[in-house]
């Protein structure tokens, strides 16, 4: 089979749409929750520190060339305890990607379609989603690429389209919950960032070099902190703290107070457009990688024939939850306060272990990274 | 399947049944003594015509000639009928020859391809006479002469009357053998030929040929070939002369600023067209020949110094494996080597001026054109080449850039309107103004009908009146288009049927997909629209959103010979500045990259010489 | 790849019969759908809550007899939802409130407080932020109801909308919207209110018990232009409906109305003012002629609030500029000294006017409407802090300051006037 290649300027773009995708779910609310006023000093402290876990791990690839995650593990661990270890890393990746499909659905489902029952939805998500992952890894990078100007306009546009309501001041006090709260909801915050972290496990199908990847990962961290950091700040300014931490879907809330007059107003199913588009490529690739890592770990040939039982998988998963409050404390104080650990912290072991058993390529040079 | 026929048949037989004697069928018998029996009877019953043709020949292997061709080689071009018995007794010896021949063809395997001219005039003629079933077929003619030597020599020339020019066959000839030809010219024995074609003949375009299958291509195509007794080679002069159409104006691409020349249905007349054009000894035409029944020939342009080897190669490579009986046009061409047959955009663009042609060969891209057809290939071709028009180039920048951006707009509108205003009035009503919807719900409530079914009648309705338009003979024509739309749209809001906001919709979604320059892909848009709108009736803007997505997807995994579909923008790679809107004409300097081009600098920085200024583009 | 694509097509040609089998959901068909235009809220007499529709008749654009537009409905229930729900029983059309333009909240309901009715407002998908919301003195229902003879337009919604956003140009009515409101309500710096909205007095509503006012100066004429409830302006035509004044709340409670003039003022004060129509005394002849000037706002207010253990001051700039429309007198106030005087004259009075206000404010609604608590959040680093400074409680006992500057900008068309003569 021929291999498949993709580019630095896609894969940053797919890095974007795929963290950029939180800010249509709860992530601004759960921002606000943590940091009160200073929302936005959490996005820029769990940024930073995202940045540095990143440089650490693609550190460890470096040592690596041409190598996923996975084997790595597999290198270090031996086969028993890195076959353990990727299957956490796959039932997690299938846990964020249920819990994303649920309430990309619900959300659809309060906010633009009411009548519509839930399952249908998460089937259109899922079907649509299937096709993606089905084309390739390719079609999903192009997608991305292709896509993502036309998204950042669109949220762009929803940002500028609120000036009447900015107020600078809901910003203060800048503090917000205090230092001390702020720093500790920044080392969860980092879960936000940790889709990053998928990029090591498709590192066979890139085609540049370890060291152009750790550029194309922090270049993305950056781009969307900025991103995130202007988003968490409009959201705070048109829907200061005690309010702000009501609303379900805080992006849709804010498209809804669009209002420049007696033609252009109530426009918020024009912007549903862009934000179902992201859900489609997050649970795209959720399935995607999911299936890349089961074939790397398994050592498969071919990752698609299993996509179908991927797809039930989710689709069943997605449903377990009992209801919506439910899936948003599995987002908010599950996958938000712990992912990290597992997006971040165990990169991280296995590359110290790594580092220390001073397994590697070049081992004749000894060369650390 | 067929014994569903059968019981179908005999069940009509008992219905309908018919005391007056049953009528013969026309029943079309094989030539060959065929191994297939039953499948062959019952299709003669049924009477059906052969859909499925080539099943007859499918079969056939025990008769099959051997050729190189495959497939081709085994069909009817060579069932050779059989020969009437003469008797044996009364035979002389070329008569045995020949004779002796025909057992040869008619036992073994008749080796068209081997078959090469023989120095016997008669058995040359034998060869004709079977292989044209003369003389029951009275195009072809064989006209015996007399080349006037010293000693004159017997010949013939072969050639088909209503396509060669028989002033020239006259001219150039017939009257230089016969007429013109100084007394006392000696030749040797074996050089005939040779010398006829070197001094004799002023014909501008003359062939020594040995191979009947060579010989018969040319005399197929309107040159004329001279037989002569003794000589194993034949002579083929070029006479092609046939009625054709002038070089016209472009029925559908056409543009304000620019050539009004288009292509005609000759392969020579068009190259000439692109060579006029584009004078550079580097342009190559090759030419291959394609569908064994009609063999047309292929000719494939392409700048030698530019054009990436390999995709020249991939083009020779895809042509030359077809196997089909028939390629009438570049439209069944175009589906034959084609990536992807079912998607809904074509790959391969397809234009009818030889400007457009001229300008994507001096980007690298390479030309098919096909003989009988006025459209030419071009090839690889990406979303955003088939959504430029040549007018963009002519017109000033400004204008240019205007025209473009307008038709991305009608692109978005062909393909989204119905769908938008399905889904928004039956399900994001909030997003319309007050007055508006109230106008709208006013107006919609004399309507029995959903708005989904609305709309299709509509659309249905407006299709049905393009595609009537095409054939209503020209002088109705246009009437029946103002007829047609505005008419029976505007009697239909009167009747109540549809709501006159609807109109307007449907309308504009017309009007827009006119504006897309490539009629194939604005085909291909009209289709997805459809997709669009139900889609939007069952989930609203979602439906839409994710239409896009997987329209989207489907783009972006399309290839046109191996250049990505969404090349330059999905695979990032260096263009010019003349992707959706053009750059200037003087900072065009790098040739597209995806087609890999040999040389892809096309101006140098500074382009224009007049300028004072170098930072503007002028010497110091 | 063909049979796969066959494959492909066929599932996904599957999913749309599937749906079929159970139809689209959620699709609303226009004339299946009621459009709600105004919705009223009013204590109930038999139920606890009162709500009052005022329905759209779709009737198309060209159609230009004067046919009943739309529709009046009122209908008492527990809960606004029940309510809505109630109607299908004798209105052949589900409702939306999804054009719903404004929300009228009668006095009565105001008084009591809104923070049980806004919140299923602001929970509610169909009713957006930016709908506008109005406290009606007297009762939703009526209000309503008045406005039944819609004289330039056809549907209230647009009504509203041109009636609101004349507060860009007039200033004494408030642009309010559930969005403003329920940040007053939530938030510890400020305190929320709306647009006031009345019903334009008829003879017999009035109470002649009470007794006459006393009569006006000409200068408080003058003064007290625009100083009027909805209901009291003196005038005859157009709608029946009239929108002046702003309903002051105190928590969720209202406490109060302030009158047209007042509202300027308080417009004034948090820059929501943009510009307006002043007549003020001529200062050389305060009681027989007048000066009309345009006033816009310049800039943002500068408010300063200084804070120490003991007092804390609240400092506020108004920042102004101004084109004379009329100087009865015929002064040359366009020039030179009397200029300056003029300037001086009305940034008085200006100041004087808002200090009076903010005053009212603080002893009769003890409710800091203005917002000046926003003004102390940079005085803290976190929020709980600021919370525990609870700025509302203590604004009734703050000190006030306010300087307007105030610059004449254009004198419009005419540079002095020559006097009348006098034979």
């Amino acid at each position: 089979m021929k291999k498949i290649l993709v580019g630095h300027w896609e894969t940053a773009a797919f890095v974007i749409i795929l963290i950029g995708a939180k800010a249509f779910l709860g992530y601004p609310r759960m921002v606000t929750d943590w940091g009160l006023t200073a929302g936005w000093l959490v996005v820029l402290f769990s940024g930073l520190l995202s940045i540095v876990f990143w440089l650490f791990i693609a550190g460890v690839l470096a040592r690596f060339p041409g190598k996923p995650l996975t084997e790595i593990t597999e290198l270090t661990f031996g086969p028993f305890l890195g076959l353990g270890i990727n299957i956490i890393v796959f039932l997690y990746l299938l846990f964020s990607t249920s819990n994303v499909l649920r309430l990309f659905s619900e959300a659809s489902t309060l906010t633009v379609l009411t009548e519509t029952p839930v399952n249908i939805l998460a089937l259109l998500y899922l079907l649509a989603a299937w096709l993606a992952a089905y084309y390739g890894i390719e079609a999903i990078f192009r997608c991305s690429y292709f896509s993502f100007p036309l998204i950042s306009i669109g949220v762009v546009l929803v940002l500028l389209l609120l000036y009447p309501y900015f107020d600078l001041k809901m910003l203060f006090p800048l503090m917000g919950s205090g230092m001390g709260p702020v720093l500790m909801s920044s080392l969860w915050g980092t879960s936000a960032f940790s889709e990053v972290v998928l990029l090591t496990y498709l590192v066979r199908y890139f085609s540049f070099n370890p060291q152009r990847l750790k550029n194309v990962g922090v270049f993305s961290i950056s781009y969307i902190m900025f991103f995130f950091i202007v988003i968490v700040m409009v959201y705070q300014m048109v829907l200061p703290y005690p309010t702000g931490s009501e609303t379900l879907v805080p992006f849709y809330q804010l498209s809804r107070s669009i209002f420049l007059g007696h033609y252009f107003q109530r426009v918020e199913a024009f912007f549903v457009i862009f934000w179902t588009f992201t859900a489609f490529l997050w649970i795209a690739t959720g399935l995607l990688v999911g299936a890349i890592i089961l074939q790397d770990t398994f050592k498969l040939p071919f990752y698609r024939p299993l996509l179908p039982a991927l797809t039930l998988l989710t689709f069943t998963t997605a449903f377990l939850p009992e209801d919506l409050i439910q899936a948003i404390k599995l987002e908010g104080e599950i996958r938000m306060v712990y992912g990290w650990i597992i997006a971040f912290i165990l990169p991280i072991f296995v590359s110290l272990v790594a580092l220390i058993l001073r397994k590697g390529e070049d081992k004749v040079n000894g060369s650390q990274n | 399947m067929k014994l569903l026929q059968q019981l179908g048949k005999n069940i009509a037989k008992i219905l309908i049944f018919n005391g007056s004697k049953e009528r013969e069928h026309f029943i079309i018998t094989d030539n060959n003594n065929s191994s297939q029996g039953k499948e062959t009877n019952k299709e003669k019953e049924t009477g059906s015509s052969n859909g499925d043709g080539d099943s007859k020949y499918t079969g056939n292997d025990k008769n099959k000639v051997k050729g190189t061709g495959g497939k081709k080689r085994k069909n009817g071009r060579c069932q050779i009928k059989k020969p009437v018995r003469v008797a044996k007794s009364s035979l002389s010896v070329k008569e045995q020859e020949l004779k002796n021949i025909e057992e040869e063809i008619k036992q073994k395997n008749f080796d068209f391809e081997e078959l090469s001219v023989n120095s016997s005039l008669e058995v040359n003629k034998r060869y004709l006479e079977i292989i044209y079933s003369l003389p029951k077929n009275k195009d072809i003619i064989i006209r015996e002469f007399y080349i006037a030597l010293e000693k004159p020599l017997k010949a013939f020339v072969l050639f088909i009357d209503g396509l060669s020019n028989a002033d020239i066959i006259n001219n150039s000839i017939l009257k230089p053998l016969m007429v013109l030809l100084d007394e006392g010219v000696k030749i040797k024995h074996g050089e005939v030929a040779e010398y006829i074609k070197e001094h004799l003949l002023p014909g501008h375009d003359v062939k020594l040929l040995n191979k009947y299958r060579q010989l018969l291509d040319f005399v197929n195509y309107g040159n004329t070939a001279i037989f002569i007794e003794g000589s194993s080679q034949c002579l083929v002069v070029e006479t092609k002369g046939w009625e054709r159409r002038s070089v016209g104006k472009p029925e559908v691409e056409q543009v304000i600023l620019g050539p009004h020349e288009a292509f005609n249905e000759t392969l020579r007349s068009n190259t000439g067209l692109i060579r006029k054009a584009l004078r550079n000894e580097n342009l190559i035409t090759e030419m291959l020949k394609i569908g064994s029944r009609n063999r047309i020939d292929v000719a494939i342009m392409y700048l030698e110094d530019l054009a990436n080897p390999q995709l020249v190669e991939e083009v020779k490579k895809r042509i030359s494996s077809i196997k089909t009986d028939y390629v009438g046009v570049a439209g069944v061409l175009e589906q034959f080597i084609e990536d992807s047959p079912f998607m809904f955009s074509p790959q391969i663009l397809t234009t009818e001026r030889p400007d457009r042609v001229v300008s994507f060969l001096v980007e690298g891209h390479v030309s098919i054109i096909v003989d009988g057809g006025p459209r030419v290939l071009i090839v690889p071709a990406t979303l955003f080449s088939l959504m430029h028009s040549a007018e963009d180039y002519y017109l000033r920048l400004p204008y240019g850039n205007f025209l473009r951006v307008l038709r991305i707009f009608a692109l978005f509108i062909s393909i989204l309107t119905p769908a938008a205003y399905v889904s928004i009035v039956n399900y994001h009503q909030e997003m319309i103004p007050t007055e508006l919807l109230l106008s709208i719900a006013a107006s919609r409530a004399t309507v029995p009908f959903p708005t989904i079914f609305e709309i299709f009648a509509m659309e249905f309705a407006f299709e049905l009146i393009r595609e009537a338009g095409v054939r209503v003979p020209g002088v109705i024509g246009n009437t029946i288009g103002i007829v047609g739309a505005l008419i029976l749209g505007q009697a239909a809001v009167q009747a109540g049927i549809v709501s006159p906001i609807l109109i307007i919709v449907i309308a504009i979604t017309g009007l827009a997909s006119f504006a897309i320059p490539n009629f194939s892909i604005s085909f291909g848009f009209r289709g997805i629209r459809f997709i669009f709108t139900i889609l939007a009736a069952f989930f609203g803007i979602l439906g839409i959103s994710g239409g896009l997505f997987v329209l989207l997807l489907s783009m972006v995994n399309m290839k046109s010979f191996g250049v990505p579909f969404l090349a330059p923008v999905s695979p990032k790679t260096t263009t010019g500045p003349d992707v959706i809107l053009r750059g200037p004409v003087w900072s065009m300097e790098r040739r597209v990259d995806y087609l890999k081009p040999l040389d892809t600098r096309r101006q140098p920085k500074i382009s224009r010489g007049w300028l004072k200024n170098p930072r503007q583009g002028g010497k110091k | 790849m063909v049979p796969k694509i066959k494959g492909v097509l066929l599932l996904c040609l599957m999913i749309p019969l599937l749906l079929l089998i159970q139809g689209c959901w959620g699709s609303q068909e226009t004339d299946e759908t009621g459009y709600i235009l105004l919705m009223g809220f009013d204590k109930g007499e038999k139920d606890i809550l009162k709500v009052t529709y005022q329905m759209a008749i779709p009737h198309p654009v060209e159609g230009g007899e004067a046919e009943k537009a739309t529709e009046i409905i009122s209908v008492e229930a527990a809960s606004i939802y029940g309510a809505q729900q109630l109607v299908s029983a004798f209105v052949s059309k589900r409702l939306t409130l999804a054009h719903n333009r404004g929300i009228i909240i009668s006095e009565e309901l105001a008084r009591e407080g809104l923070s049980k009715y806004i919140n299923p407002l602001v929970r509610s998908r169909d009713l957006r932020r930016t709908t506008f919301l109005m406290v009606v003195k007297g009762k939703a229902g009526d209000f309503i109801e008045k406005n039944k003879g819609l004289i330039f337009e056809k549907y209230p919604s647009r009504q509203i909308d041109i009636f609101m956003t004349s507060s860009d140009v007039t200033g004494f009515i408030y642009k309010s919207d559930i969005h403003s409101f329920y940040q007053g309500l939530k938030l510890p710096g400020q305190q929320a209110v709306t647009a006031l909205v009345g019903v334009q007095k008829e003879k017999e509503d009035e109470d002649p018990k009470l007794e006459q006012k006393k009569p006006r100066s000409y200068e408080e004429k003058v003064k007290e232009e625009v100083a009027y409830l909805p209901g009291e302006i003196p005038r005859k035509g157009g709608n029946k409906i009239e929108l002046i004044g702003l309903a002051v709340f105190k928590d969720d409670k209202l406490v109060g109305f302030l009158n047209g003039e007042e509202t300027r003022y308080f417009q004034m004060l948090t820059g929501d003012f943009k510009k307006s129509i002043f007549s003020f005394p001529d200062p050389h002849e305060p009681e027989s002629s007048l000066i009309v000037m345009e006033i816009k706002k310049r800039a943002h207010p500068k408010i300063k609030i200084k804070a120490d253990e003991f007092k804390t001051v609240i400092e506020v700039d108004i920042l102004l500029e101004g084109e004379i429309l009329s100087i009865q007198s015929g002064r040359n106030y366009e020039n030179g000294e009397l200029r300056q005087e003029l300037e001086n004259y009305i940034s008085t009075f200006i100041s004087q006017e808002a200090t009076h206000l903010i005053k009212k404010t603080q002893e009769e609604f003890t409710s800091d409407i203005f917002g000046f608590g926003e003004y102390t959040r940079g005085f803290f680093w976190t929020w709980y802090e600021w919370v525990n400074y609870a700025w509302l409680a203590q604004y009734p006992y703050c000190e006030v300051k306010v300087q307007t500057l105030f610059k004449i900008r254009r004198p419009g068309m005419m540079v002095k006037t020559a006097p009348t003569h006098k034979y």
